[in-house]
């Protein structure tokens, strides 16, 4: 446990010492959550310090001081939705402004970038990123959870909100999915 | 061990590579100015909050304004507005609304002895 329930209670009094306690200590953890999450490193600590504030202004809505984590991940997760969904509607909406030559463009130099990226990555992680890039992005930040994040089921109930079965379920088509995508990338290189 | 025991195992290369992705994605060191930033974040939406609540008390002001007046209107100012349109009616249409068609009908007969004589005929 990175926090003592009793700095969380000093914080939840509005002790300001105790939440900068807590920051310090969660920090760092949290930014590579958000990193791996969002995927574009120079907005993680824009998502991370949106992360803070609502923290701070929710700290009353915490049932128990033991509870702290979980619900900082809760708060996490869904700050990250929202800077994925916020993005994605602004490349949209830039996409939509141009004319279908531009897009062409865009589109080539966008390929460009990522190439150049692609080269630097490690081999793991390329084919981690590209078997990521096949299922719906609910299920992506699921999997980094479970898989990359190592959280527990019992850790994901209290992220999500839901029951066991239920998480079970969308596990497992995620899952799947990503297995699904593993054999055709397997397939195509046997064939190359 | 696996949690999930019905479920698809994620053969060993794909477990390798999660596991080589968390590593090739390390918790990234945090600026200096991470610490300063979250509080002026913080005090930037403590303004905003208390110009929302601010507003908020100021539209309640109003809105309790509004349905005082309007039981005041309602209760006392209408009806007293409404009792005093009687004075305005002619002192016919007061009478017509106190006195049944018939007590007028008689107020208004003239008594046969006020009438002005019938000139008599000329038998001639």
């Amino acid at each position: 446990m990175l926090i003592e329930p009793e700095v969380v209670g000093r914080a939840r009094k509005g002790d300001a010492q105790a939440f900068n306690q807590i920051v310090q200590a969660v920090r760092k953890p949290i930014l590579g959550t958000i990193r791996r999450l969002i995927g574009n490193p120079d907005d993680v600590e824009d998502v991370a310090q949106e992360v803070f504030v609502r923290v701070y202004y929710s700290l009353d809505q915490l049932r128990s001081d033991e509870g702290f984590e979980p619900w900082l991940y809760r708060l996490t997760v869904n700050a990250a939705y929202d800077y994925l969904r916020r993005k994605r509607r602004r490349h949209e909406s830039r996409m939509s402004d141009l004319g279908e030559e531009q897009v062409t463009m865009a589109e080539a130099a966008e390929g460009t970038r990522l190439s150049v990226d692609a080269v630097r990555k490690t081999k793991a992680r390329e084919l981690v990123d590209s078997l990521l890039a096949e299922v719906p992005e609910e299920d992506r930040v699921l999997l980094l959870l479970k898989e990359v994040e190592g959280l527990s089921l019992k850790e994901l109930e209290v992220i999500y909100e839901v029951k066991e079965n239920a998480l079970k379920v969308r596990l497992f088509r995620a899952r799947q999915r990503v297995l699904k995508a593993f054999a055709a990338k397997k397939e195509k290189e046997g064939e190359s | 061990m696996n949690e999930f025991p019905e479920f698809p195992e994620f053969p060993d290369d794909l477990k390798l590579a999660f596991r080589q992705y968390r590593e090739a994605h390390p918790d990234p060191e945090v600026s200096a100015t991470f610490m300063p930033a979250v509080w002026q974040k913080i005090e930037a939406r403590r303004r905003t909050m208390g110009s929302l609540a601010m507003f908020r008390q100021l539209a309640q002001t109003y809105v309790g304004f509004a349905v005082t007046a309007a039981i005041v209107l309602g209760v006392f100012v209408i009806p007293y507005f409404q009792d005093r349109q009687h004075l305005q009616i002619s002192y016919a249409e007061v009478v017509a609304n106190d006195y049944s068609q018939q007590e007028v009908a008689m107020a208004f007969t003239v008594p046969a002895a006020y009438q002005a004589p019938v000139p008599e005929e000329d038998p001639q």
